[in-house]
């Protein structure tokens, strides 16, 4: 079977970066201090790391020539596809669970235990939407510079300005569950696009 | 032709050539014009003396970041293995040994670029307040102009200097620009030390903002001297770092 075995490579390699294990250090080393100085308001601070960590994943293929290799390894671009984005959720989906717990721990507030799982959710989304505009623009930095300035600047401002576009643009890290089937829909979406460009494109 | 302007017209052509160099320009130009001119055309506008100045602080700034991150990282990232060069820091180094040579003539080439990208963001910010509202934006002086070249200039030259001692750009260009603009953790840190108030992005955009709501009240020349001093302090150890580390 194909398909575990690809699995496998994907998480090995995800593993042996030391950018990522650099980020998520720097991570849970700043989400509970964050946490303890402004509560769950921090939450979106922690949203940037994941953003980082989602770009890393998939840029660090096309820093030299690791994504030739890959697809020489799995010529089928969809099971890749599906085996790099599972390795990603299974790094992403755990750092964000410790991620949220330390941040609501060290804020000490009351509603913590109802509000972990949308901000899980939303961390480990916002870590798989960024690996897709990684895997689209192919540059670390230019998707960085996007996705950073349009959750922190872009974004708050359009949800400032107009009320209604605030319900269908995607948010970082919420802390509420209500905007998560949006920020799912963006991220399937996004998925959806990186995918087929991926499909077609010469590496 | 002297060694150094051989240098910079160099450095200028491998600026002016890169992808994301242009990316920079493009959102540092764009961004606040046309955040401007959202706000601007919003029923709860409240024009002040800040209107076009606030934009430019924050979307003018993560331009002047792209800028000055990616001429450094551009330089240390790899090819390919079947590409004949490697990095291209082995060949900025062999053309131009004198190693601060090579940096000042990247830091003249950024500092330009983003004078440049200050002018043309505050003249598209500020025409598209004045196409939005009929009427031109209010108490734009030579003063505050120039507070938002310096604060741009700076910004970008921190931004190298960051990069020069990190050598990759992803993790100082994600802090910056998220702390320069809506969703700053210096914003985070000042409610528990007043220390912060003398942080970069916090110190900095008051050269040209007159109604920051938040924060201590700096004077535009103090705040013209904090970023001097935070460029100084950080590109001084990135100097020495970059004459005597292995490239």
């Amino acid at each position: 079977m194909r398909l575990p075995l690809a699995y496998r490579a994907e998480l090995s390699k995800l593993l042996s970066l030391p950018a990522v294990w650099i980020t998520l250090a720097v991570l849970f080393a700043l989400s509970p201090a964050l946490g303890a100085v402004a509560g769950p308001r921090s939450a979106p601070y922690t949203g940037i790391g994941f953003l980082v960590l989602g770009v890393l994943a998939v840029t660090s293929e096309h820093d030299g020539g690791q994504a030739r290799t890959t697809a020489m390894a799995t010529p089928r671009r969809l099971p890749h596809r599906i085996a790099s984005t599972a390795a990603l959720l299974t790094l992403a989906f755990p750092a964000a669970a410790g991620c949220a717990s330390a941040t609501h721990l060290a804020s000490g507030h009351p509603t913590a235990a109802t509000t972990l799982p949308a901000l899980t959710g939303g961390l480990t989304l916002a870590a798989l939407l960024a690996s897709a505009a990684g895997l689209l623009l192919r540059h670390a930095h230019g998707t960085v510079a996007l996705l950073v300035g349009y959750f922190t600047f872009v974004g708050p401002v359009l949800r400032a300005r107009f009320t209604g576009v605030a319900d269908v643009l995607p948010d970082l890290a919420p802390v509420s569950a209500r905007p998560l089937p949006v920020m799912l829909a963006w991220t399937l979406a996004a998925l959806a696009a990186a995918f087929v460009t991926y499909r077609h494109r010469d590496i | 032709m002297t060694t150094a302007f051989r240098a910079l017209r160099a450095e200028g052509h491998k600026l002016l050539t890169l992808p994301s160099a242009r990316l920079a320009i493009a959102l540092g130009v764009l961004l606040p014009a046309g955040i401007a001119a959202l706000n601007a055309r919003s029923p709860h506008w409240s024009g002040g003396v800040d209107a076009g100045f606030t934009e430019l602080g924050v979307g003018g700034a993560i331009g002047a970041i792209l800028l000055g991150v990616v001429a450094v990282s551009s330089e240390y990232t790899t090819e390919g293995e079947e590409s004949a060069a490697t990095r291209q820091i082995a060949a900025t180094l062999t053309a131009t040994p004198a190693r601060l040579v090579a940096l000042a003539a990247k830091l003249t080439a950024v500092g330009l670029l983003a004078l440049a990208l200050a002018a043309a963001a505050g003249v598209a910010t500020f025409t598209a307040v004045h196409l939005v509202r009929g009427e031109p934006a209010s108490a734009v002086t030579a003063g505050r102009v120039l507070g938002v070249q310096v604060y741009l200039l700076c910004t970008a030259w921190l931004a190298l200097a960051l990069t020069v001692l990190t050598r990759n750009g992803v993790v100082p260009m994600a802090v910056m620009i998220a702390n320069a603009s809506v969703m700053s953790v210096t914003y985070l840190l000042s409610k528990v030390t007043d220390a912060a108030h003398y942080f970069p992005d916090a110190a900095g955009p008051h050269m040209f903002l007159r109604g920051v709501a938040t924060g201590a009240h700096v004077a535009p020349v103090t705040a013209g001297l904090v970023m001097v001093a935070w460029v100084t302090a950080v590109l001084a150890p990135a100097a020495v770092v970059f004459c005597r580390r292995d490239a």
